[in-house]
């Protein structure tokens, strides 16, 4: 029995080499076409790259085991190095940018940082580099949370982000609940945010 | 234009909402691996050098959401993921060479730059005459294919979630 696993978990692995070598191959000559568009060549289209990170406020493991990055096993995801290396990489280069949205981990992360490090993170937000999308303490569902519960994450998250920055968020960012309500975006609307992006949308109702 | 409530409000709670392409992802070919632009490898020199691919397959699909764009002129595209940049060295040393590249080797006309949400929508704001559509319903119930509803939160055990 144990024979036959070894040799299914070696097939399985020289499966991922084999995909890997493709990909390589496939990396020395694009094979793609660009399809044209109507009136391509009369303007340039803006791109602009957006650098974020999606942090689960609690989900495979607990909030405390994702900022310090404890029980790998679960999941290979350490919060606190994010930041840590964001903020590193942010300074190096002042085009570049990040956006970050969970207030729960970033006021674990920088409640922990020295004055120097804190007035770094004042600077790039001042700068415009950083940029704290939404801001509320977790990004809430939009189904299940009660009224009352979405207006108090948001206003800790907030509060947080006023009394440290003097900055207010501008833009709703709900880019993983499962369904959109109207009673949210009228909240959002409410809460003075000017746009609301989110991603997860059925099919059908897409263009 | 999302309209939330128009019985009782009108257009007076309206928001402007953006749908995001590929989930929250990263363009597809991007997201097989977790990062994958970290590994953008620009030595041509070598058998692995995979610049130009990563570049067209960016560009290709900036080109294919353009048409969904409303005024068809400014875009956004993520590069993240969950719990992605915890080597943020290897992912910004990645993008600068991607965007670096993109820009200056151009098969159409785009420039890519490095940007966030806020001046996203800032720059949709200084287009003028364009029209978005409005929109006066919710998104309920979501479902991935037709066998994956996510709707199971609405029945069940419904006082636990008081």
């Amino acid at each position: 029995m144990d024979k036959y696993n070894f040799i299914d978990a070696h097939n399985r692995k020289m499966e991922k080499v084999y995909d890997h070598d493709e990909k390589v191959t496939k990396g020395r000559k694009p094979t793609k076409e660009l399809n044209r568009r109507e009136n391509q060549d009369k303007y340039t289209l803006d791109v602009h790259i957006v650098p974020h990170t999606h942090d689960d406020v609690g989900w495979l493991k607990t909030v405390e085991e994702y900022f310090t990055g404890a029980k790998p096993g679960n999941a290979r995801a350490n919060v606190a190095l994010i930041l840590d290396t964001v903020i590193n990489e942010l300074q190096k280069d002042p085009k570049r940018t990040f956006t970050y949205v969970e207030m729960k981990f970033f006021s674990m992360w920088y409640n922990e940082q020295d004055q120097k490090t804190k007035q770094i993170v004042k600077d790039l937000i001042k700068k415009g580099q950083l940029e704290i999308t939404m801001g509320g303490w977790s990004a809430t569902d939009e189904a299940c949370p009660t009224y009352e519960d979405i207006i108090l994450n948001m206003h800790m998250g907030h509060d947080f982000l006023w009394n440290e920055f003097r900055v207010k968020p501008r833009i709703g960012w709900m880019i993983d609940p499962f369904g959109h309500s109207e009673g949210n975006a009228a909240l959002f609307s409410d809460f003075g945010f000017e746009a609301l992006f989110f991603s997860r949308m059925n099919l059908d109702m897409r263009d | 234009m999302w309209q939330p409530f128009t019985g009782n409000f009108g257009s007076q709670k309206q928001i402007l909402t953006h749908i995001l392409h590929n989930n929250y992802g990263p363009p597809p070919d991007f997201s097989n691996e977790q990062n994958a632009w970290d590994e953008v490898i620009p030595y041509s020199n070598y058998l692995e050098y995979n610049l130009d691919y990563r570049c067209v397959s960016l560009q290709t699909f900036v080109n294919d959401i353009a048409d969904s764009v409303p005024n068809k002129r400014t875009m956004m595209v993520l590069f993240g993921d969950d719990f992605t940049f915890q080597n943020a060295f290897m992912s910004y040393r990645g993008l600068d060479k991607l965007i670096d590249y993109c820009n200056k080797n151009q098969k159409t006309n785009m420039q890519f730059k490095y940007s966030t949400p806020g001046k996203y929508l800032d720059a949709l704001k200084l287009e003028t005459g364009v029209e978005y559509k409005v929109v006066k319903h919710d998104f309920f119930p979501y479902y991935q294919d037709r066998l994956r509803f996510w709707s199971g939160f609405f029945t069940s055990r419904p006082d636990f979630k008081k």
